[in-house]
């Protein structure tokens, strides 16, 4: 039996499913500040309601955008110091695009003298690397570093150097959490520079959350492996995702799409998932979420990690709306407790749910409701509001819809009554599926386990073929060790890409593949 | 009249510059990440259009080679300078202005590293109009100025050309030093005195990049943006643009042919354009429109851009089922001379069609 868990910005949620995939309990809890609070007594309550004993859970299995708040209310971000290893310091200042707020925990910028090429190694100069290290090791801990981030130009082609660098850090400070950028993201130095930053400040943030989760488990008595769900959908075992903080920001999201086509049994369809700060959509072909594969943005900030594949409206459920001179705008802000402050719960704020549920009274059957305190609503107003929302949405839709066949899209979330009746007609293939208010808890329980090599690689005297081959069989070996059943490992995705070498043979590959535990 | 460039510009520039690159011409990030490194908010880069030029001796700039190596090895931000001091050296010249080589891309950034270093002033305009692969591909050459003296600048070595090579002697030297020493360089050549480099550039496309990059900036309808964009294009030398298609990229093909990144993809047309389809082809650039045979052709302007906000897509970045717009500009006239087709026509492309010129630009 699995037990799944989402910690969204509202409500963490925990459900129990047993090995036949059958929803056996589910409990709710208002998220907490410190998160373990609420993840403890939404899990303690699952297990009772389900009445089974923590021994039976084979597996723990979260999904968060904890990690992803960090970066828009920081606090606990780490003080990182960047390594650079290049041929010549670059005049380029690190975190160009970031905002404010993030850009300040860019504490010191170290440029050492890389010793190779894009054609292997050049010389070796380490004498003069060890002159600049020693230099940047005192100054760790006098400048109050908490963490570290390598980013060796050419290290999607040679690691040594980045490797190099952090035993020798490891050596002197054995805590310090370090980021090496070739196991974050492929060629392009600024935006895996970027990412790899993004990783090195979150690592804290992370390590905390993970602890802590570790804990509680514990304490719940389950003694199982502990999981959280990373930016395509997979998989990463707690231990590990808590050195890749930057490859698991989507989490959320994902875990959303794929309880969608699960609680709809649909593996083709565009998710739409009705939060109360955002609505996110998506799409899931051939029973997985679709990621980005070429270059990206966090923040606006520009990486080359992989991330979901998913738009979002800024707004949501309990988004709030502004009349100002007959200019009716859903604002940025949002109501913290919709049940409090939502004027149809007797609050002062007018959202977007009060202006669906003055317009359609049967959005949502919940008895706290008095549809009277709406009355001072203008319903022009509200059907403004609804029909900025109805066509920003059906526009999104339409972009993900294909040609030759029209998907159906599951709609899911804690706000999704008001939609599916209202926004969508009869005639729209559009489905909401019982189960959709603890749908990303659900999708978590799913979620495949996945390995998955990008790396560049010069061919010498080997083939493509064979060069292909020995990385399939890397990939299986590495799902067959995280424990995945031999019979359902299979290699998702073959790429090749571009790569305007202008001498000898050169490739970069990406290689994926997934498999059930 | 003389105009200024500002940090808070370039962005806009770089936006502007892909997109008359037609998917090719490098990339600009490095470059332009360079520059709002370097430049604070004060400072101010002159430029001269084609009426204030003065008696002034004017060297084009530009980076050439690997678009992938020079995205990996970041640039230190000497190398254009460095450039220019070699050229001066084998020269014997002192540069008193800058031009960049090629509007497309990352050269129409690469002069004003030098200029924010040395104060330079910078010429409005370039010598191609959009983005060609090779250094002699220029209205420059065409017009007659040696390509040599030029100078070529990696991270770690400096090679002088001398004034006695052929445009395409220097551009095969110049290649197979950037090749042996890391795959990318910096090179200025091209030197002219203020007659001949008036008769000879392309003028006002550094102002054109930067008003169309802002255009595509701005948070304006797609069809407001559209038209502004027309419009510029209306009163410059280049032709009325016109949309062939809106659709889907059903399929994207890519491979590797001598150094060169070649392929074709496939856009579905889409709402008002449903049941049409188009193929484009490109080599570095994108080169042609079919549609029941050629349509549109190098070195008339192929262009895919962002169906939801305009902006540029490379052959790089285009993927199967990205929403695409699909425009034709025609060139300027001077890139549809008969001498300068044979550098830059369909022949040139190995395209299996004579250059039959794209006139029909409008809405």
């Amino acid at each position: 039996m699995r037990l799944g868990i989402d910690v969204g910005g509202t409500n963490t949620d925990a459900v129990i499913v047993n090995a036949d995939g059958k929803l056996l309990s589910w409990a709710k809890q208002l998220t907490s500040e410190d998160i373990v609070t609420a993840i403890y007594q939404a899990a303690d309550t699952a297990l009772m309601e389900a009445n089974i004993s923590p021994k039976k859970i084979s597996g723990v299995f979260l999904g968060t955008t904890h990690v992803l708040n960090a970066l828009y209310h920081p606090g606990q971000l780490a003080k990182t110091a960047l390594i650079r290893i290049v041929k010549h310091p670059s005049a380029i200042v690190p975190g160009l695009y970031w905002p404010e707020h993030l850009k300040a925990y860019i504490k010191k910028v170290y440029q050492l003298r890389t010793n190779y090429s894009y054609t292997g190694k050049l010389k070796n100069e380490a004498s003069l690397i060890d002159v600049q290290l020693k230099e940047m090791l005192a100054e760790i801990e006098s400048e109050g570093i908490e963490s570290i981030c390598i980013v060796g130009a050419f290290s999607p082609l040679y690691e040594s150097e980045e490797l190099e660098i952090k035993r020798r850090i490891k050596n002197i400070y054995p805590d310090l959490p370090i980021t090496m950028s070739h196991e974050i993201g492929s060629t392009g130095f600024l935006e895996r520079e970027n990412a790899s930053l993004l990783n090195a400040v979150l690592s804290l943030v992370i390590r905390e959350a993970m602890l802590s989760v570790t804990e509680v488990f514990k304490r719940l008595k389950l003694e199982c492996p502990y999981w959280l769900t990373q930016n395509d959908g997979s998989l990463m075992e707690i231990n590990e995702a808590m050195n890749f903080p930057i490859l698991t920001i989507g989490s959320g999201v994902t875990n959303s799409l794929r309880g969608a086509a699960k609680l709809s049994q649909l593996d083709r369809c565009i998710v739409v998932d009705v939060g109360g700060s955002t609505i996110d959509i998506g799409r899931m072909m051939n029973g997985q979420p679709e990621a980005t594969s070429g270059p990206s943005t966090i923040l606006d900030i520009p990486v080359n990690v992989r991330m979901p594949k998913t738009e979002s409206l800024a707004y949501g459920g309990g988004s709030l709306i502004s009349n100002k001179r007959d200019v009716i705008k859903i604002e940025a802000t949002i109501a913290s407790d919709i049940e409090r402050e939502g004027m149809a719960w007797g609050g002062k704020s007018w959202t977007l749910t009060d202006s669906f549920l003055k317009v359609f009274s049967e959005s949502f059957k919940d008895e706290k409701i008095e549809l009277v305190l709406l009355d001072k609503l203008s319903a022009d107003d509200c059907y403004k509001v609804i029909h900025t929302v109805s066509k920003e949405l059906k526009d999104r839709i339409a972009r993900l819809q294909l040609r030759n066949e029209e998907l159906p899209v599951v709609v899911v979330g804690g706000g999704s009554p008001m939609l599916v009746g209202n926004i969508f007609s009869k005639y729209d293939k559009v489905a909401h599926p019982a189960g959709y208010h603890i749908c990303n808890a659900l999708g978590a329980c799913f979620a495949p386990l996945s390995a998955e090599i990008d790396k560049v690689f010069w061919l010498h005297h080997k083939t493509k073929e064979e060069i292909i081959t020995q990385a399939k069989e890397m990939i299986i070996a590495e799902l067959l060790s995280k424990g995945a059943s031999e019979n359902s490992i299979r290699i998702s995705a073959v790429e090749e890409f571009p790569f305007d070498y202008l001498k000898g043979e050169v490739i970069r590959l990406r290689i994926k593949g997934l498999g059930e535990m | 009249m003389t105009w200024h460039i500002r940090k808070t510009d370039i962005p806009a520039i770089s936006l502007g510059a892909k997109l008359l690159s037609c998917g090719g011409g490098g990339d600009t990030k490095s470059v332009e990440a360079l520059l709002l490194s370097i430049m604070n908010d004060a400072d101010e880069i002159e430029v001269r259009t084609i009426a204030d030029i003065k008696n002034e001796w004017i060297v084009s700039v530009g980076i050439m080679g690997s678009t992938v190596l020079f995205n990996e090895d970041i640039p230190s931000g000497d190398e254009g300078h460095q450039a220019l001091l070699t050229y001066e050296s084998v020269s014997n010249r002192k540069a008193e202005a800058l031009i960049s080589i090629e509007i497309g891309g990352v050269n129409a950034l690469a002069p004003l590293v030098i200029a924010q270093q040395t104060k330079l002033p910078v010429i409005d305009g370039d010598g191609m109009g959009r983005a060609f692969p090779e250094l002699y591909m220029t209205s420059f050459h065409l017009n007659r100025i040696p390509l040599a003296p030029l100078s070529v600048v990696t991270h770690d070595h400096k090679l002088a050309i001398a004034a006695d090579n052929d445009a395409f002697a220097s551009t095969y030297q110049a290649k197979e030093f950037t090749v042996r020493n890391g795959g990318h360089s910096h090179t200025i050549g091209y030197g002219a005195d203020a007659d001949q480099m008036k008769t000879a550039m392309l003028p006002g496309t550094l102002n054109l990049v930067y008003r169309l990059g802002k255009v595509i900036k701005n948070e304006l309808s797609i069809n407001k943006k559209l038209n502004q964009l027309f419009e510029m294009f209306d009163n410059s030398i280049y032709g009325l643009p016109k949309v062939i298609l809106q659709g889907v990229l059903s399929e994207v093909n890519r491979w590797f042919e001598n150094g060169a990144m070649i392929g074709k993809l496939v856009v579905e047309g889409r709402s008002a354009f449903s049941n049409r389809k188009v193929e484009v082809e490109f080599r570095n650039e994108f080169i042609s429109i079919k549609e029941n045979g050629y349509i549109c052709t190098a070195p008339d302007l192929v262009l895919l851009l962002n169906a939801q906000n305009l902006s540029p897509l490379s052959v790089v970045e285009v993927q199967a089922g990205q929403s695409v717009k699909v425009l034709a500009i025609s060139a300027p006239n001077v890139l549809r001379t008969t001498d300068m087709l044979e550098y830059v026509g369909p022949r040139h492309y190995q395209l299996p069609c004579s250059y039959k010129p794209f006139n029909e630009g409008g809405r």
